[in-house]
């Protein structure tokens, strides 16, 4: 029994710690390589979840726009997978036109002021997806079949019993987002750049490396490993336009605290402990879940304010 | 007591009198209700009534009765105010009670629905004046909904204050609307609270409640799942989802004879059940999900996801749509209860859902029904009233019988304002047996009120005391 | 975070602009000097604000409503709870700016002591039996206005030490985030475990406000008491003492709460210690340096604006009578006291109360208003919000206060150029030169805020295709 409850323990918190590394990656990209802050990060995950539900529905459901304009969709089932390449393009020219938008001119002002538009901007996002889609929730747009693999329904897991099926694939899918955003920072010119950037980026730049191009393509990135967030997110839970602030932008940052600013091994590690902690606690005090969820980045912050993995001047 | 003194809005209104004379500039008095009386009121004290009504000339007898709340309705429109969940949990909900509430307005001032069947009713308006509307959004959180309520109070001077889809939304609004003396018609609320230990003078409920749930349900599961069974509830955890599944234990318990393993609170707005979910033990044959909204759409399809409708049997005490759709692959065969069907086979309820679906090409939700219902109800007690003084208007509601709105023979019980009426006893369809994406549940059972609900001093009734008409 | 603040407002030293001293000389004259010795003077900052506060909820009501007649009727009037509501969040407001505007730490947890004091003060009043971890207790039922008031703030600003204490030993994001944990931590334990106490999602409602000083009682108008009260002269109507008609004593308790605050506040600002809070948001190594404990000072900041706060909190509840977690203490309750801050403009005292303001009209009153097109604006008011805000951050970063300032200072000049040139006619022309450099100045600076979006976005995108260096 004790076993049981922990092996689930962990599957849950695999499943919410993915979605907080997903976003606590990009949120410590940007902040660790611009030393931008950015409280518009959640409206990322929330554009997501929107643009992933869209695409699901416009390609798997028999009503919708294409259905409404005669192309008959039903069968292709192909939903699920479609969304997952569209979903974290349009992140990514979502975050393209912001940092050049929005983030660019506030490199130069006070970061409180950073923090005061990109909430502002939080704020707007959030309350023109309400406008366009009205303030109603939609149902999770889960997927019964991705690529002609049945996903959908419970499968029979070895101690644990029946476990849904999909949050497995949801936690392999995200996996191997963040090992790829892992492989890109570590092994690829871009990715030495970034690592660079957060080290010191005014090196960077005297040594003649055209950093503006690759703070356009970090935040880019961190805005698409958001979005694909949101994807995930909505894939199994329900939508609504709070659920950008609701869902995701505070996490993001107390995986940002706990993990380090800066440090991709940092934000994915401390998006696990988050994601099991709160699995934890759901089980053991459920009403004292979010408390300590709380705690513990605070704990971190007062102890350890560089973070678990992050590096001390980043954020300061 | 006799000569009740002035309150603090009594006076606002006299002044507001003044302050038109002087500057024909009223503080939020959005209808239009300005220039009225030849500037005799000094605005000080007393009375307040303006008696030289010049715009809708007959406001119902303004010159029998003191001002009270927003009495006297000056000029020739009347404001009502809508307050639903534009976000939040209970969004959906609050999108079709708005449905329902405009379409009342529209049949109130012109005619057609129910305002054709109804004796009380003309079409010209209510008392002659024509109906406004101001919405709010409750946002699904009792303070922000309260805060809306005030403003439609002293901002709009709203008569009529109408909305819910949260009981926590619902009792926090009535209470104000108690202080205010402006009457308050709940919507879509099923705490036993409302009408219980939180129930109040000014407010009124039709919709039923989670122990009359209870009543409804037990005996059909019994039937359908036999007896000496384990069950185990999820509850969201604010006022009714604490009621809700203490109801469902109480009946459970007594009526179906089967014993509680344990019930488990789950914070309002959850998206993710999975950790509660997981947690349901081995030995359980029933899970009862006390969820609503959002709340329903995320934990039922994800109770379903993770294949627990294989080994146990799941309840859905009270059913809505949102939570119909949300799990729609799944809901067959799940038992709950509704207020309400468009598919009843009844006249009122047929000529209401032929109104709606011209207007808006949808049918009805049982909360666009409550909608509905609650602003006709208020409009004809009105009506039979002839004026708008809340105390009189009350009274003319208090141990009211009809059978115009839908349900057949229903009584609002004056001792605790509760509606006594049929419950409907709900299963979800399966798929193949559809109409349309709106054709979800088939009535099981209409419960007649006979079976159900409880004596004045019973069950929620013992705790409610109702306070003060304002006229005493 | 060391960027070289190049931020074309503050210059070295002062938070104001200081441009009025630099060629124009003595064109004030002694009208001019009485005027600035008259502002300088603490006491008429007082008065003044205090004659404000006695028409404040006439223009409120008959101006916004004269206004929304003239409109024809789009609902944008006023009505008389917003006067007190909007006091309220000004005390909040101008302790917040002690906060940001002076040390320049940005909190995104004042709700807590917000909360706080309201959930404290309602307790106090109530006689609700609460429990927690197996104690139970009933409450005292002790309704006085004025004991709701001492114990809220009490028990905030007795929060505010600790919570201060932890972080302030963080500073930027990491500050702004720890906040914001605690913060959250107390909305959480008031949802969910302490909800024995604060009645959970329920919302709490068992508040009763008893009558001040046991004589009125707060819905009163102010009118059945006041010596002021002089109704009609007659024919002749004083208007805004018409107006005390609808003004309740709750409305006159929060107004000179307010004024007390606005006192204090402007007291600290003005002795050595607001100096010290002013030189630690712009450079906390000089100041420790001096050989001054920087973190007594920043403790200090956090906590009187920790007591503001609750003042407000417990305020609040009074005013509502209900409290909800929700509205209490979660996260969005501390955005907003940012929002109102930043809206009205850090750099002075009584601009945060003008975001207050503005954010309370578009929040209760724009949000009734119907307009073409759209409609009904109903809960699109945040998005007017948000926008309003982005606008300012980004346009005139010393808010919509600064903004009117600036203009004021500049029409002030104007006219009195004006009057110096009409009496001396033979040095207008080159007097006249320097008004034209003056406005010409005054337009630059303003181009300059504008422009340096524009700019800096320029200069990306061309760095962007490799032309020129970084930024």
């Amino acid at each position: 029994m004790v076993l049981e409850t922990a092996v689930e323990v962990v599957l849950n918190g695999l499943q919410q710690g993915a979605i907080f590394a997903l976003l606590g990656i990009g949120l410590t990209i940007i902040l660790g390589t611009m030393k931008f802050l950015n409280l518009a990060h959640g409206a990322l995950y929330l554009i997501g979840g929107y643009a992933g539900m869209y695409v699901i529905r416009e390609t798997t459901l028999s009503t919708g726009y294409l259905e409404s304009i005669g192309v008959t969709t039903v069968g292709l089932g192909l939903g699920f997978a479609a969304a997952m390449v569209l979903v974290p393009i349009f992140g990514f020219v979502v975050g393209l036109l912001m940092e050049r938008y929005v983030a660019e001119p506030f490199y130069d002002r006070p970061e409180t002021d950073q923090l005061l538009v990109t909430f502002g901007l939080a704020l707007i996002v959030q309350e023109v997806v309400k406008f366009l889609m009205g303030g109603s929730t939609f149902q999770p747009a889960t997927p019964e079949q991705v690529l002609g693999i049945s996903v959908g329904g419970p499968i029979e897991l070895p101690i644990v019993g029946n476990y849904p099926q999909w949050r497995l694939y949801i936690v392999l899918i995200a996996l191997v987002v963040i090992g790829l955003t892992y492989l890109v920072i570590e092994k690829t010119d871009f990715g030495l750049v970034v690592q660079a950037g957060t080290q010191d980026s005014e090196m960077v730049r005297l040594l003649g490396i055209k950093i503006n191009r690759s703070y356009s393509l970090v935040f880019a990135m961190g805005a698409a490993l958001a979005a694909f967030a949101g994807l995930i997110g909505v894939s199994f839970q329900t939508v609504s336009p709070q659920i950008g602030t609701e869902q995701a932008l505070i996490p993001a940052f107390l995986v940002l605290v706990v993990g380090g600013a800066g440090s991709v091994v940092g934000a994915i590690f401390g998006g696990f402990v988050l994601g099991i902690t709160i699995a934890a606690m759901t089980v053991l005090a459920s009403q004292w879940a979010q408390i300590v969820l709380y705690a513990v980045a605070a704990g971190v912050l007062l102890f350890r304010p560089e973070g678990l993995f992050g590096s001390a001047e980043v954020g300061e | 007591m006799e000569d009740s003194r002035p309150t603090r809005r009594d006076v606002v209104k006299g002044s507001a009198a003044a302050g038109a004379v002087g500057l024909a500039g009223l503080a939020g008095c959005t209808q239009g209700g300005q220039n009225d009386g030849g500037g005799g009121d000094d605005g000080n004290g007393g009375g307040g009534d303006d008696d030289g009504n010049g715009g809708g000339g007959d406001d119902g007898g303004s010159t029998e009765y003191p001002s009270l709340g927003n009495f006297p309705v000056e000029g020739d429109t009347v404001t009502f105010g809508f307050n639903v969940p534009q976000s939040g949990s209970y969004s959906q909900e609050g999108e079709d009670e708005l449905r329902g509430y405009d379409l009342a307005k529209q049949h109130l001032n012109n005619g057609g629905g129910w305002v054709d069947q109804w004796d009380d009713l003309s079409g010209d308006g209510v008392l002659g004046k024509t109906v406004e509307s101001v919405n709010g959004d409750t946002a699904t959180d009792p303070d922000t909904a309260r805060q809306s309520a005030s403003r439609m109070i002293s901002r709009d001077d709203a008569i009529m204050i109408t909305g819910g889809s949260s009981s926590g939304v619902a009792i926090a609004v009535q209470e104000l609307c108690q202080e205010e003396k402006v009457q308050f018609q709940c919507c879509l609320t099923h705490s036993n609270d409302t009408t219980g230990s939180a129930c109040v003078r000014y407010s009124f409920r039709e919709m039923f409640n989670a122990y009359m749930t209870g009543q409804a349900l037990a005996p059909v599961v019994r039937d359908a799942y036999g007896e000496d069974l384990n069950f185990y509830q999820l509850y969201a955890d604010y006022t009714w989802g604490q009621t809700q599944q203490a109801s469902m234990e109480q009946f459970f318990t007594d009526v179906a004879g089967w014993s509680q393993i344990d019930s488990v609170p789950t914070p309002l707005g959850t998206s993710d059940y999975s950790s509660y979910l997981s947690d349901v033990p081995d030995d359980a044959d029933v899970l009862v999900l006390n969820h609503y909204g959002l709340d329903a759409a995320n934990s039922l399809p994800q109770a379903i996801e993770a294949g627990l409708d294989e080994r146990l049997e799941i309840i859905v005490p009270l059913y809505n749509r949102l939570m119909a759709q949300a799990a729609s692959d799944s809901i067959e065969g799940i038992f709950g209860t509704a207020d309400w069907n468009w598919k009843l086979d009844e006249e009122y309820t047929q000529s209401f859902v032929e109104s709606f679906q011209e207007e808006y090409d949808q049918p009805p939700s049982y909360a666009a029904r409550l909608a509905y219902t609650q602003t006709m109800q208020y409009a004809a007690a009105v009506e039979r009233a002839g004026t708008f003084y809340p105390p009189e208007v009350i009274r003319e509601m208090e141990d009211y019988e009809f059978d115009n709105a839908g349900l057949g023979g229903e009584l609002m019980r004056g001792s605790d304002h509760q509606a006594f009426r049929d419950v409907l006893v709900v299963q979800g369809k399966a798929p193949g047996d559809r109409d349309s994406e709106f054709d979800l549940l088939n009535v099981v059972n209409q419960t007649p009120r006979d079976d159900l609900g409880y004596g004045p001093d019973e069950g929620p009734a013992a705790e409610c005391e109702l306070g003060e008409y304002g006229d005493e | 975070m060391s960027r070289d603040g190049d931020t074309p407002v503050e210059t070295d030293g002062g938070t104001v602009v200081d441009d009025a001293d630099s060629g124009s000389g003595s064109i004030g004259g002694p009208i001019g000097e009485a005027y600035r010795s008259l502002r300088e003077n603490e006491f008429s900052v007082v008065i003044g604000s205090a004659l404000f506060l006695v028409v404040f909820p006439y223009l409120l009501i008959e101006g916004m409503g004269m206004l929304n007649e003239s409109l024809g009727d789009p609902g944008i009037g006023g009505y008389e709870g917003l006067a007190s509501l909007v006091l309220i969040y000004g005390i909040i407001v101008i302790g917040f700016n002690l906060l940001l505007g002076y040390t320049e730490l940005l909190s995104f947890g004042h709700a807590a002591f917000f909360g706080t004091a309201a959930y404290s003060a309602a307790l106090l009043s109530s006689t609700a039996e609460i429990s927690f971890a197996g104690f139970s207790a009933t409450m005292p039922g002790i309704t006085s206005p004025i004991a709701m008031l001492v114990f809220g703030t009490a028990l905030a600003t007795l929060l505010a030490w600790p919570i201060g204490f932890m972080s302030i030993r963080r500073s930027g994001v990491y500050f702004a985030v720890l906040t914001l944990t605690f913060g959250q931590m107390l909305y959480f334990f008031a949802l969910g475990p302490g909800s024995g106490i604060t009645n959970g999602d329920n919302g709490f409602s068992d508040v009763n406000v008893g009558s001040l000083l046991g004589m009125v009682d707060f819905g009163e108008p102010v009118s059945q008491f006041g010596a002021l009260y002089l109704p009609v002269i007659g024919n002749f109507e004083i208007p805004f003492l018409v107006s005390l008609d609808y003004v309740p004593i709750e409305y006159v308790f929060v107004a000179v709460l307010f004024l007390l605050a606005l006192t204090v506040a402007n007291r600290i600002v003005n002795s050595p210690y607001g100096l010290i809070f002013e030189a630690l948001g712009e450079n906390e190594q000089r100041v420790e340096f001096v050989g001054l404990n920087v973190f007594r000072y920043k403790l200090m900041a956090f906590i009187i604006s920790g007591a503001f706060a609750g003042m407000g909190g417990a305020l609040f509840v009074m005013h509502e009578s209900f409290i909800h977690p929700a509205t209490a203490l979660y996260w969005i309750q501390s955005g907003d006291f940012v929002i109102m801050t930043v809206l009205g403009g850090t750099g002075s005292l009584i601009g945060p109360v003008f975001g207050a303001f503005i954010f309370e009209y578009i929040a209760n009153v724009i949000s009734g208003a119907t307009i073409p097109v759209i409609g009904e604006i109903g809960s699109l008011w945040r998005l007017i919000l948000g926008a309003v805000f982005v606008f300012i951050v980004w346009v005139f970063p010393r808010g919509a206060y600064g903004a009117l300032v600036d203009l004021k200072k500049f029409l002030v000049r104007a006219v009195e150029s004006l009057v110096w040139a009409v009496r001396n006619p033979s040095e207008a022309p080159g007097a006249f030169t320097d008004w034209l450099r003056g406005v010409g100045r005054g337009i630059a600076t303003w181009l300059r805020g504008v422009g340096r979006g524009v700019t800096s976005r320029v200069r990306g995108m061309l760095s962007l295709v490799g032309v020129g260096g970084g930024s």
